[in-house]
């Protein structure tokens, strides 16, 4: 049935492949430039001189809508494939009823239906694999020149991780068009279910693939201090946590021993000062060094060198639960 | 070569249709003796009915004699001469036995439409009994 | 015996209604059956449950002996309106037929495609219902089976496209030795091609038979207005009756012959026969719905009085 299968898919796969080629042949295009780029900006600058700063808001700057298509394509491909390639794959033959001629032919529903996964399953593995090795190439300056790989936002967008999430969105196309019976409704819950479960994992599942690293740093290692008033007046301040380049950081709290945070009597109490001069480094500098005597910030975070445990964590969620959802559309099919 | 209709409203069996055909085909001089009848296929291609409908017609004509088959060739007509008229005296008898029922009918009070439509019942129920009563 | 389709209490329920109920036929090989029944009847479910794209409530169906599953090589089934891809092409649907099937007969079908004026390029979607009755009929044909199964294959077609059809499938009967059993609401599109005849009505079983046989056992009998009542004779029974204020008709099924004289015998075409059966249906479900609700189904009584 693979031939069979092959043969009623190939107009898509042709569609996917030409725009494979033309999304290759436009990275292909951009990409050296945006490297030069780099090299250029970010890659020459040296800390001493004290230009790096302005050499990465230089370089940020550039091409942001390319960028941002780049990203939204990487991300958005799953769902894509989800929505048109797995909602219809059974749905459009039970409501064109199709299924009466497809079912009746000599072999089983099941070989039927192993077919039609084997050549969509595979065509959808390929042209997000290329994709996606295509768009990571392309990044790769972006990404030395701003690590946060590991980042919520930018985690699914490049490595191993969208395989899972295109054989996930395909499966999950494919079971709800089962259950739906039409194409146009099961699109629509595909993406709806996909999305859903794409933030349910990244906010109750990744951070739990493996225990964070906890982790106590002194407020002077904080990256940047910042000053605000409250709503009723008080003063506050800021801990921005320390820089930690391609880690995850999933929380940062500043507590004393006692695990309190600093109110704002506290720091009315030990900067006296800083209220009258908040413009100038010397109160500052004074009060953060005052308060890191009793205050301490607690990082916690996935460190940098588990990036791809992760990503091979992630791959592997979405991948047995694409599994899971074929079993179960398999069932269905032999119950009709 | 003969070809076939079928009147799906004339009450008439289909294979009787055939026969009638075939007989009347004989005949009118269209068929002659040796000459092929269309073989089942062909009939049933043409018309879309049953084989066995063909089969039991041909049957029919072979035990009328009108018709045979041969084995793997096909059926042929085997009589080419119309069939027997009915015999001479059988008509006069009949004639006056009509002659004495009718005389018969008058005298219980039938007019000649009623006679009609007596007559014509009993000959549409002797030709059922003809044609299915078990 | 060889029967091509046996089923043993067979129902199917789609919720609290049965489509399909207490289905016992035994059709024997070598017939062309006609099916018919009004709609709504159980025809298509009685079809599609013997050809597995149903699975049955109770009882259970054997194809060819075996398990549908198990004989989908040897049937072929044409579903109602001739379902097929629209944007494939007529060439394309022979291809993947032919892979999809173990000795599928490519070449026979292409010049019968070809023999049929069936445009060997065009797109499934744009053929006329009668062309992609015949491209569904071929497909199924060239798959060789010995047992064909067409779901109301002429009800949607032009008189013109209908004799083409009937002319196609019963060349190919004749010449491959093929059963068929083919349902129709109308019996006067099947009656030319059938030999063998099941109605259905309330979705039960309401008589079959050769239509040699049942044209030959049933007859309808008038005569002077009758009280109602009387029993007929043993061997004979009632299939449906109706009076009016001089005369009585009644349409029987008999085993012996009718010898009383107060009858007047004729001859019942199919098309009343059929439609009494079907009469005779309403009128007991009519009765029994008002003595109590309608739940599951119960043993027909076959006897009624009048």
């Amino acid at each position: 049935m693979i031939r069979v299968s092959y043969w009623q898919f190939r107009l898509p796969l042709y569609i996917a492949l030409a725009g494979l080629v033309v999304v290759a042949a436009a990275a292909g295009e951009t990409g050296p430039s945006l490297a030069h780029l780099y090299d250029t900006t970010v890659g020459a600058c040296k800390p001493a001189d004290g230009n790096c700063r302005a050499a990465l808001r230089l370089f940020n700057a550039d091409d942001v809508l390319l960028r941002a298509i780049v990203q939204t394509l990487s991300l958005g491909l799953p769902a894509i494939i989800g929505m048109f390639w797995g909602a219809p794959l059974v749905a459009r033959e039970l409501e064109t009823g199709t299924f009466r001629l497809a079912w009746t032919q000599s072999r089983s529903r099941l070989t039927w239906f192993a077919g039609k996964l084997a050549v969509v399953g595979l065509s959808a593995l390929a042209v997000q694999g290329l994709l996606s090795l295509a768009f990571t190439w392309w990044w790769s300056p972006v990404g030395r020149a701003n690590p946060t790989q590991f980042s919520p936002a930018q985690f699914g967008t490049f490595g191993v991780a969208p395989l899972g999430y295109v054989l996930f969105a395909l499966a999950l196309g494919i079971a709800v068009g089962t259950v739906f019976r039409r194409t146009l409704p099961a699109m629509a819950v595909t993406l709806v279910g996909f999305i859903g479960t794409r933030l349910a994992v990244i906010f109750w599942v990744r951070p739990h693939f493996a225990a964070a690293v906890r982790s106590v740093v002194s407020l002077n290692q904080s990256s940047s201090i910042g000053v605000g008033f409250s709503d009723n007046g008080q003063m506050a301040l800021r801990f921005f946590p320390p820089d930690l380049p391609n880690a995850w950081l999933l929380s940062s709290t500043v507590t004393n021993a006692a695990g309190q945070q600093p109110a704002g009597s506290v720091l009315a109490q030990q900067c006296p000062s800083l209220i009258q001069h908040q413009a100038e480094n010397q109160p500052f500098n004074s009060c953060v060094a005052t308060l890191s005597k009793t205050f301490h910030d607690t990082l916690l975070y996935q460190p940098a060198s588990r990036y791809w445990p992760f990503q091979w964590a992630e791959l592997g969620s979405f991948a047995a639960l694409a599994a899971v959802l074929v079993v179960f559309t398999a069932w269905r099919l032999r119950r009709q | 070569m003969i070809e076939f209709y079928l009147d799906p409203d004339s009450g008439v069996a289909p294979y009787l249709q055939i026969v009638r055909q075939v007989r009347q085909a004989i005949r009118l001089g269209m068929l002659r003796k040796g000459d092929q009848l269309p073989t089942v296929k062909e009939v049933v291609a043409s018309l879309a009915i049953n084989p066995n409908t063909v089969l039991k017609a041909y049957k029919e004509l072979e035990h009328a004699g009108l018709a045979a088959g041969r084995q793997g060739i096909g059926t042929f007509v085997t009589a080419g001469s119309p069939e027997p008229v009915v015999e001479p005296r059988a008509h006069g008898a009949l004639r006056g036995e009509l002659e004495r029922w009718i005389a018969k009918a008058r005298r219980a009070g039938f007019d000649d439409e009623s006679l009609d439509a007596l007559f014509r019942d009993c000959l549409r129920s002797a030709r059922a009994k003809e044609e299915g009563i078990a | 015996m060889n029967a091509v389709l046996e089923a043993h209490g067979l129902g199917k329920r789609y919720g609290r209604r049965w489509a399909l109920a207490d289905c016992d036929l035994t059709i024997p090989a070598s017939r062309v059956v006609g099916l018919v029944g009004p709609n709504g009847a159980g025809k298509s479910t009685l079809l599609q449950l013997s050809v597995g794209l149903l699975t049955p409530s109770s009882g259970e169906v054997a194809v060819l002996g075996g398990t549908p599953a198990a004989k989908l090589g040897k049937i072929g089934f044409v579903a109602q309106d001739a379902p097929v891809y629209a944007g494939m092409t007529v060439a394309d649907h022979l291809r993947i037929a032919a892979w999809a099937n173990d000795g599928f007969d490519l070449e026979g079908a292409r010049a019968r495609v070809e023999q049929l004026d069936l445009p060997a390029r065009q797109r499934a979607g744009r053929l006329s219902g009668g062309q992609r009755a015949q491209l569904a009929l071929t497909l199924a044909l060239a798959k060789k089976p010995k047992f064909l199964l067409l779901d109301e294959p002429v009800a949607s077609l032009d008189p013109l496209a209908r004799r083409e059809f009937l002319q196609l499938l019963m060349a190919a009967v004749v010449e491959d030795d093929i059963s068929v059993i083919l349902s129709s609401h109308l019996i006067a599109d099947l009656e030319r091609a059938c030999d063998y005849l099941v109605v259905l009505a309330g979705s039960h079983v309401q008589v079959a038979g050769p239509i040699d046989e049942l044209v030959a056992t049933h007859h309808r009998l008038t005569g002077p207005r009758q009280r109602g009542g009387q029993p007929l004779p043993s061997g004979q029974e009632l299939v449906t009756e109706s009076h009016t204020d001089v005369q009585s008709t009644l349409v029987v099924r008999h085993d012996t012959p009718i010898l009383d004289p107060a009858w007047t015998v004729s001859v019942v075409s199919l098309e009343d026969l059929v439609l009494a059966y079907i009469a005779r249906d309403k009128d007991t479900r009519g009765k029994r719905e008002a003595q109590d609700p309608p739940s599951t189904p119960s043993a027909r009584n076959l006897k009624v009085a009048s």
